[in-house]
């Protein structure tokens, strides 16, 4: 097949492992495959379960401390990384995580500081439905 | 149509049901990881148009108490659309889904047959 790399952008262990799930889920619907409390010594009258809720407040303070951050933060600083050492890992060749999480106290721009350059570089992976299955899909409408 | 939405790689679930509907015989857009529900209802909205594909029905594994709202509450014109919702959902959050238009609600354990039979009794078909 080419490796690794050829593989995936082929879809093929992401078939792989969408088919050995749905024959999973098929066994576990038969029973052939029990899972306790699911599909086997399922649990009548279970009491209810206490859920911890997340206030909604959580994530605007965190959203205040982020913009907070970019607005204080050296955002020249910033830009200029991103267009030199962002901008060489993204095109070379050599170990990225340097780039991308290298301590740098002035900076403050997080862990993946060169996250955001590398979306610009490279896009963003998007997931193909021809990955679903490994067979041609069946023409249902035609 | 399945979505998956947010930030995580849960897309097992929603490949099974995927799958799953297919072998039923119907036809099944997946929207791929890490939709927003924006992105989710854009999607449906368009009826897969880009695609060439009508969009029948609108499920949403996995979801997340905030991406569960989008898309019911923004249908605009999907007044239609037949909203389905699977993974852990906690029982006090099942009223508030089925009060914002959520109409199928299903839980860890559901053989998929009933998920394929609810879709058939309620989807209706787009002409």
């Amino acid at each position: 097949m080419g490796g690794m790399v050829e593989a995936i952008e082929r879809g093929y262990p992401q078939q792989e492992i969408a088919e050995s799930s749905y024959r999973f889920q098929q066994a576990v619907e038969r029973k052939e495959k029990v899972i306790v409390g699911v599909n086997d010594f399922v649990q009548q009258d279970e009491p209810p379960i206490e859920i911890l809720y997340i206030d909604e407040t959580a994530s605007d303070t965190q959203l205040a401390k982020l913009e907070t951050l970019k607005r204080t933060r050296n955002a020249d600083a910033v830009a200029r990384y991103r267009s030199t050492r962002c901008d060489r890992a993204a095109h070379g060749t050599t170990n990225l995580m340097p780039a991308d999480h290298r301590r740098g106290p002035r900076l403050r721009h997080g862990r993946r500081r060169c996250a955001t350059r590398f979306r610009e570089v490279w896009g963003e992976y998007e997931e193909s439905a021809r990955h679903l299955v490994r067979t041609q899909p069946r023409n249902t409408r035609s | 149509m399945i979505a998956e939405p947010g930030l995580d790689g849960h897309d097992r679930g929603a490949k099974v049901i995927a799958r799953a509907l297919r072998d039923a015989g119907m036809e099944v857009i997946y929207t791929g990881l890490r939709q927003t529900p924006e992105q989710i209802v854009a999607a449906c909205a368009s009826g897969g148009r880009r695609r060439d594909r009508p969009v029948d029905s609108l499920g949403r594994p996995q979801p997340h108490r905030a991406a569960a709202d989008g898309p019911a509450q923004s249908q605009k014109g999907l007044d239609d659309v037949l909203v389905v919702i699977g993974g852990i959902i906690p029982d006090l959050d099942i009223p508030k889904l089925k009060e914002i238009g959520v109409k199928g609600i299903f839980l860890p354990g559901t053989p998929m047959q009933e998920i394929v039979d609810f879709i058939n009794a309620n989807a209706r078909a787009r002409v």
